[in-house]
């Protein structure tokens, strides 16, 4: 423990020369500046940025990362709310509640108790990253690929059944995306698959590639074919971001209500923010008395407070599973998994004994990027504002411009942007057909893996499924998975109501 | 059985379509050339399993549809009524970005980005063309000139770029 | 007085201690005569010749360095070298050992004078063929260059390529890395004989390494072979790399484990593993593993990189590449780097690295065929 902390004062030390908070700075300033563009959430805007960390070395890549990472969420928060065009799952809520006070003419109060509450979850969040990961990796040594595979079915389940406006839906985008994953060279017996002798494919499809094109080229698809041509309507900020008493005082508990949500189903695999923000909104709703209660569906600062806190929180939970297991569990993490292996860094149980000094340095320019964050943007929050102005044409094919170059720029292959173009389609249809996007996004991502890890186990085992059950990490998330059958009916009791609700409201 | 909508038979389009991947994983799969050496799980086993979830899926939406749950369009409120999707503005875009596709390794960066910048915002309704031609030009060769000078990620280059770079130097 | 005696005794030591600093520094870059020179060697008068002491038999002179970290200084070298301005790489992987390597070379070359500028260019996938494609499509570019090795040797036959890496032109073998095999500290298995033992009684026993066909699975398969065991009846357990095999035997997943010995080195040293075995000739420097050769298994396998130019590379152009090629070698940069990784120094230069495919390039590929891959 006192050596986590050493480590972590080394840390800050590494992110603390000057040179090294330029690049937070920058990364905090492009993370904003994407964030802030309509329909671009952090795990997009990461894979658009992705090219330009490529050439940085490693540690002030991490800091840029670590800067993007939380100002891509911050953008995110500020479009929702002005806007009511959440980038990403994890945004919808913010949405919700915010959009209605932003009309209320309480835009400034909205912002701010957005960006206040994801810098407090942020710092809190971090912390416990900081002291869980490195003790989780140490447990984390003793997993073998059966209790990894559990894992992964964990995820699938929750993603593929939580999210979305029916299971079956979900369910379809998993295996959507598991079958994207399938393309290429199976890493065990080299047999290619669903190549149709295209050589290109033989290595598989790029995650990033299927982010950026279904997020970014999916949408501009979709929002074509339902455009309609008037400009957009930007509610102007009132007064300058800033809280008053009342709002603060309305705000910190729901903040760390959020942070408490959202920590721990980020680090367990529970696929993305969605479940957390939703779960943050309906504890505000649910305690909420009184006068603040009549407001919630109508512009309550506690539902922005909460939501928002707890996808911050969710954000550097979701890195604990990362760092330590090398699993990412949500689109984001995924990107970011990408960007460390570009760094030939491999996230697991032994990056904190190979290269403790490169984590801590991470952990340390999240702090500060959170920090720098907040410093810098409240009070530019007028500037940010300014970019929802971009004429829609332009700014879509700004959009697609960056999508294609991040899709092509990655492996310098054409491969790639015929893939993005047809990932682009299925977004399309997906949207079209409310298909949830995250299950497909976690299909392809784990997919692969969970394929790996099943075959590895049973390659040891020489074929004996019995090594499947072993030890007490699988029994005990196989029993989570029964109670998640047996739990759907309680879940939309509570929440699932809520939810119908805030959907007529908007 | 209820009527399917119009919305409905959309649905059912896509859910045979989706059918169909599944039919091609199958074949592709049983196609497939086994290694000769110790290898306990075929390479097998996992497509057949992703294959069966997709095909029960898709039967699991067309079921759904059936039964007069179609999706409702993201973004559209349950009272909305159905529209008929804005083809012709996804087309152009998916005519501008195959377009980009194409010629992006035989002409170069900027007229490959040029095009698809073009179409984006053309069909998101810039009309005066011949000036979102100009932006989309000058946008693509501030990108190129950005990302291969200041951050040497290499991008295809054709005489344009040869030329303009001769100019700046 | 006695304060005199301290002052000299304290000087004497000075001077001692100075004595054995200097000696030691000039040891490691002491002349060498021209019987014994390689290029970059220190020598000792200028115009002195070592005859056929270069590479491809040509002969080394002594002359200043008009560059480099040894600048001014007299070395054995090449008068008539030439230094590139350029050189374009096709890395065929994703950055990794590969362009660690290539990495290393361009900067020991920049460092030294004998290169300005370098570019690389990732081109992954199937074994290395999809690279080896690209490159031997490049016509008429005398700076590009590819960085090869033991997985592309071993990834043409695997992925049954009809490409041929001899079409492409040798310019130097650079390095060997060389296996070790690994258990975790808690194993039974305190020597490679019981290990062995066991391994042939059951072949089952799960032995990890990294992918198909790789350097891992062609050492495993022929210290198999020498053991009596069918390589192709082994369990061998593919991971991504040296760090994913480190994680798989220490949570027990499986019993032993393989990869390049710097990979291990950190554990090593850490006392979380054991290396029952090296499978070098000698003893590596500051690594506590015995050999395959003492321990009585007759193999030493190992992984190299090496440099190919373009199969239309002009006589003159490939000459010169080779020369400062040549030179870079006995540079300290590159002894640096040697240092670092954990490099064997194996150097073959021009028509030595082709002679040396000639005879490495069949034997890899019977091993491939031998672990039933690519048939």
């Amino acid at each position: 423990m006192l050596d986590n902390f050493n480590f972590l004062l080394d840390g800050f030390a590494a992110a603390f020369v000057f040179s090294n908070l330029i690049y937070g700075f920058i990364g905090t300033f492009l993370g904003t500046l994407v964030g802030v563009l309509p329909g671009i959430g952090p795990a997009l805007a990461i894979g658009l940025l992705l090219p330009i960390t490529l050439t940085v070395q490693p540690t002030q890549a991490l800091i840029m990362f670590a800067a993007i990472y939380y100002g891509a969420m911050y953008g995110g928060s500020t479009t929702s709310i002005l806007l009511n065009t959440p980038g990403e799952s994890g945004s919808v809520i913010t949405a919700v509640e915010g959009n209605k006070m932003a009309r209320a003419g309480r835009a400034a109060a909205a912002l701010a108790t957005a960006a206040i509450g994801s810098f407090v979850a942020g710092t809190i969040a971090t912390l416990l990253l900081a002291m869980a990961a490195p003790e989780l990796a140490e447990i984390a040594l003793t997993v073998q690929p059966a209790g990894f595979l559990a894992l992964i079915i964990t995820a699938f389940a929750t993603v593929g059944t939580l999210l979305g406006s029916s299971r079956i839906r979900g369910i379809l985008s998993l295996a959507v995306g598991l079958t994207v994953g399938l393309v290429g060279a199976d890493l065990q017996s080299g047999s290619l698959r669903l190549t149709f002798g295209n050589r290109a494919a033989i290595d598989g499809i790029e995650t990033v590639t299927v982010i950026v094109a279904l997020f970014a080229l999916g949408e501009i698809f979709y929002l074509a074919s339902r455009f309609n041509h008037g400009p957009w309507q930007v509610i102007p900020i009132g007064g300058r971001a800033i809280m008053s008493k009342s709002d603060l005082k309305r705000s910190w508990k729901p903040w760390l209500r959020g942070t408490a949500i959202g920590f721990p189903l980020g680090v367990v695999p529970a696929g993305g923010s969605e479940v957390p923000t939703f779960l943050s909104y309906a504890v505000e709703r649910k305690l909420a008395r009184g006068k603040n209660r009549e407001e919630f569906g109508h512009g309550a600062i506690e539902g922005v407070a909460g939501p928002e806190a707890a996808n911050n929180a969710n954000a550097a939970g979701a890195l604990v599973p990362l760092l330590a297991l090398g699993l990412p569990t949500s689109a984001t993490a995924a990107v970011v998994l990408v960007a460390f292996q570009s760094y030939s860094i491999q996230p697991g149980p032994l990056l904190f004994m190979t290269n403790p000094e490169l984590v801590w340095a991470l952990i340390a320019s999240l702090f500060i990027g959170n920090t720098l964050l907040l410093i810098l943007n409240l009070p530019f929050i007028r500037f940010w504002v300014k970019l929802l102005y971009i004429p829609r044409p332009y700014l879509y094919a700004g959009i697609a411009t960056f999508a294609l170059l991040g899709a092509y720029a990655l492996n310098n292959s054409i491969f790639d942007l015929q893939v993005a173009l047809g990932v682009g389609m299925i977004g399309y249809l997906f949207r079209r057909f409310a298909v949830p996007i995250t299950p497909m996004v976690i299909g392809v991502i784990l997919g692969p893996l969970a394929e790996l890890y099943y075959k590895r186990a049973l390659q040891i085992s020489q074929g004996d499924h019995g090594v499947l059950l072993d030890g007490p990490l699988t029994k005990s998330l196989y029993l989570f998975l029964i109670l998640l059958i047996f739990l759907p009916p309680i879940y939309r009791r509570f929440i699932g109501r809520n939810r119908g609700k805030t959907k007529a409201d908007s | 059985m209820n009527k399917v909508s119009q919305a409905g038979k959309g649905e059912l389009v896509f859910a045979g379509a989706l059918f169909l991947v599944s039919l091609v994983v199958f074949w592709d799969t049983s196609g497939l050339v086994l290694p000769t050496n110790n290898t306990v799980i075929s390479p097998r086993t996992f497509p057949y399993a992703v294959a069966t979830l997709l095909m029960l899926a898709s039967l699991g939406i067309a079921w759904e549809v059936f039964r007069g749950r179609a999706a409702i369009p993201e973004g559209a409120g349950a009272d909305s009524t159905f529209q008929r999707a804005d083809f012709k503005t996804m087309l152009i875009i998916l005519i501008g970005i195959g377009l980009h596709t194409f010629l992006l390794e035989r002409t170069g960066y900027i007229i490959a980005a040029t095009i698809s910048f073009w179409s984006v915002a053309y069909a998101f309704g810039a009309k005066r063309i011949v000036r979102v031609g100009l932006i989309a030009f000058v946008f693509s060769a501030l990108v190129f000139f950005s990302f291969t000078n200041l951050l040497d990620i290499q991008l295809p280059e054709w005489f344009i770029e040869r030329a303009i770079s001769k100019v700046g130097s | 007085m006695s304060l005199k005696k301290t002052l000299i005794a304290a000087a004497v030591a000075l001077t001692s201690s100075a004595l054995v600093i200097s000696g030691t520094t000039s040891a490691s870059a002491a002349k060498v005569p021209s019987a014994k020179a390689k290029a970059g060697d220190e020598c000792g008068r200028a115009g002195m010749v070592a005859k056929a002491r270069g590479a491809e038999g040509l002969d080394l002179r002594c002359i200043t360095m008009a560059y480099g970290t040894a600048s001014g200084q007299l070395r054995w070298g090449y008068p008539d070298l030439k230094p590139l301005k350029n050189l374009d790489w096709v890395v065929p992987a994703n950055p990794g050992g590969y362009s660690q390597t290539s990495t290393a070379i361009s900067e020991s070359l920049k460092k030294e004078g004998l290169l300005t500028t370098y570019s690389s260019t990732f081109k992954p996938g199937a074994g290395g063929t999809t690279g080896l494609a690209f490159f031997q499509e490049i016509k008429a570019k005398p700076e590009s260059v590819l960085i090869t090795g033991l997985a592309m040797a071993g990834g043409i036959p695997s992925n049954k390529s009809p490409l041929k890496l001899q079409a492409s032109t040798p310019v130097a073998k650079v390095m060997r890395e060389y296996q070790a095999l690994a258990v975790p500290v808690t194993s039974k298995y305190k020597t490679l004989s019981a290990f062995l033992a066991d391994w042939k009684a059951n072949p089952k026993l799960a032995i990890s390494g990294g992918s198909l066909g790789s350097t891992d699975h062609q050492f495993i398969g022929l210290l198999a072979k020498a053991a009596g065991i069918d390589p192709k009846a082994m369990n061998f357990v593919v991971h991504s790399g040296g760090p994913e095999v480190l994680v798989s035997i220490l949570s027990g997943a499986t019993i032993a484990g393989t990869s390049g010995s710097a990979e291990f080195q950190a554990q090593l040293v850490a006392g979380k593993i054991r290396v029952l075995a090296v499978s070098s000739a000698k003893r590596l420097p500051g690594y506590n593993a015995r050999t395959l050769k003492e321990q009585g298994v007759d193999l030493v396998y190992g992984n190299w990189r090496g440099v190919m130019a373009t199969a239309d590379l002009s006589e003159a152009d490939r000459l010169n590449m080779v020369k400062v090629f040549d030179t870079m070698r006995g540079t300290d940069t590159w002894k640096g780097y040697l240092k670092q990784y954990n490099w064997d120094d194996e150097w073959a230069a021009g028509k030595a690295f082709g002679s040396f495919l000639t005879i490495q390039l069949p034997l890899v590929a019977g091993v491939i065929k031998d672990l039933g891959l690519g048939g």
